[in-house]
This record gives C-alpha cells, structure tokens and sequence, in this order.
C-alpha cells in the first residue's frame, strides 16, 4: 500500500530549528511536504488559485506555530490538517467573493486524460469533496475527518456515500453518452 | 477486474509553481519574529510611547465610549469579560500545545482577528463584543485543558 506522503517524522532537531524559525531548514521541510500539500489543496479547492493562497498560508502559519508543537512525529499530519482547513477556509472566502469577480477565470483546465472525473470532482459542493478526497485518496478515517470538520461520523459517512455516489452516476452517465454517440457516427459513416 | 471509474489515487500528479517558496519566505519574513537581544534596550522606551499613545487616545475618545457603554450595560459587561480574558490568555499563551489544540487554537487566534477587524469598525456593537468574549473563553478553557492533560501526562512518567 502506499504510504501517506504527509507521514514523514521530524527530528527533534529539526523541530528545534524550525522553532527558531530556522530559514533553511522551514525550505527543506517546505521541500519534504509541499508536492503532498499542494495535490491535497488543489484536489479540495478544484483551482490553481485557490490551492496558491491554501498551500501558501497553510505553510506560513504551520511555521509560526512550530516552537509549540511538542512531537515532530505529528508534524506531517497536522500541517495536512492546516492546509485542509486553509482550503475550505480560502474556498469560503472565494465564495463570498465570487459576486464582484468569479475566480473561475484564474483557474487551470484539468487534464484531457482525466477530464470527466476532475470535471466531476470540480462540479461538487466543497464539503462532499472534501469529505470525498480526504477518505479515499488520503485514506482518512470517518473520525478523524469528523474532528477536522467539526461534525459527527454519520454525517461524514452519509456525505462520502451520498457522493460516491454521485460521481460514479455521472461518470457512468458520460460513458454511455460517448459510446452512443461513438455508434452513431459509426452507423452514420457506414450508411 | 472491474475498472473504478472513481479512482482518485491514479489522478494526474501537479507540480507546485517554483516561486510558491519564495512568496512563503517572503512572508515569514514580515512575520512577528522574537526580538534580538541588541533590541532589549529599546523596550522601556517602547512602553512608554505606547502607553503615551494609551493615555492620548483614552483621553481624547473616553467622553464618547461611555456614553456609548453607560447606555448599554451588556456592552459593558461583554468588554469587561473581554479585557479579564485577555488578561488571562496572556498567561496561558507562553505553555506547550499538543498538535491538535495548536491548530485548533491557531483557528480561534484568526477568529480573533476577524472579530477584530469588525469591531475596529463598530466598536461599540454588543453582538460582536459578545463574539468576541465567549472566544476569549474557549480559547482559555483550551489552554486550561491542554495544561491539565499535559501534567497529567508528565505525571504518569
């Protein structure tokens, strides 16, 4: 199975230096978590933009909080749970923003490849992605997802089914309209 | 085997921009750093003058924030718990945290600072002075617990 890229520990050490803001040691650790943190930002934000100010803040504020953290072991986790809460934070914000200036505009268009189902994750409400990513893609359990949102298990639970939901209906739903649509121009060809 | 439409894990990898670190250093460094020690000799200076600019302005604005707070006894009460709070989270402030009640407290901090930036505007609007109180509360009773569970644990050693 593959390991969580956020359960990297920190040695006492670095957790020494990083409390005494430490510059090149907070870049080596920027360097250690930052691919982990900017996937999970950019997957529960859907926008490029977004998942900027999430990563950024998120990163700003685990360093000056640092010198209270007591366990460096924890490090890696709680900076997910930091930059998790930035995103809805910076999601909410955009939200109440959106009215003078839509921030669709400063956001990326997801990979051919994978379009349907980035399409899809793009497409739902912020809370059911959330609830969506951190459990199947960074294998967080009901509780703890329940902790970090400040909501019971059930609902995480009702959320992540409810949503699973959802996303497969539509991405069954996309296939069969393409390979309606791959017979009639076949028939229309042949004809 | 069954295709899962739903695969996250096999999405598409994306690089973080290369001048993210540059922008994160460049706020650490505004950041409030710890003052150096050539600094120190500073500081009775720096208290005076801020108690100057205390004195000024309570003197200048007093006759206006009570007439405001003498109409309203639950603003003045709202500011009283207030003021008693922050007297004794800056106490608290100087212990160690467990991850958790960091975070957790780091959200109340930006709370603070978002009620704040609103009663700057309003300043003598009770809801907020409200708001504002009952954070002061949970973030001492978290820092209440967090002191009682760390000796707990020493304890136990």
């Amino acid at each position: 199975m593959r390991k969580n890229a956020f359960d990297q520990p920190l040695d006492a050490l670095c957790l020494k230096r990083l409390a005494k803001q430490c510059r090149r040691t907070q870049e080596q650790v920027y360097r250690r978590f930052v691919d982990a943190a900017w996937t999970l930002a950019l997957r529960l934000t859907g926008c490029e933009a977004a998942a900027w100010d999430a990563v950024h803040d998120g990163f700003v504020r685990a360093f000056r909080q640092a010198g209270q953290l007591r366990d460096g072991s924890a490090f890696g986790f709680w900076l997910r749970r930091i930059i998790v809460n930035q995103a809805m934070d910076v999601h909410r914000m955009r939200g109440r923003e959106s009215a003078e200036a839509p921030p669709e505009s400063s956001c990326s268009a997801p990979d051919p490849a994978w379009l349907d189902l980035e399409s899809e994750l793009a497409r739902l409400d912020p809370a059911d992605r959330m609830v969506l990513w951190l459990h199947d893609a960074e294998g967080m359990t009901h509780e703890e997802i329940a902790s970090l949102a400040g909501m019971t298990v059930s609902w995480s639970k009702t959320r992540l089914s409810r949503t699973r939901a959802r996303v497969r209906d539509a991405l069954n739903r996309e296939i069969l309209d393409k390979e309606t649509t791959l017979e009639l121009r076949t028939v229309g060809n042949e004809t | 085997m069954k295709h899962d439409a739903l695969n996250l894990k096999n999405l598409p990898a994306s690089r973080p921009p290369d001048d993210l670190w540059d922008s994160i250093a460049a706020s650490l460094d505004q950041a409030p750093r710890r003052p150096a020690r050539r600094y120190w000799r500073y500081l009775p200076i720096a208290a005076a003058a801020s108690l100057l600019v205390t004195v000024v302005t309570t003197t200048l604005f007093e006759p206006f924030e009570q007439g405001a707070t003498r109409a309203n006894p639950e603003l003045q009460q709202a500011r009283s718990a207030s003021a008693r709070l922050e007297q004794v989270l800056r106490r608290q402030r100087d212990g160690l945290l467990d991850a958790t009640s960091v975070e957790s407290l780091a959200w109340m901090e930006q709370e603070l600072g978002w009620l704040d930036m609103q009663l700057a505007d309003s300043p003598s609007d009770t809801r907020l002075w409200q708001q504002r109180a009952n954070l002061l509360a949970e973030m001492a009773s978290q820092y209440q617990r967090n002191n009682w569970q760390t000796e707990l644990q020493l304890a136990s050693y």
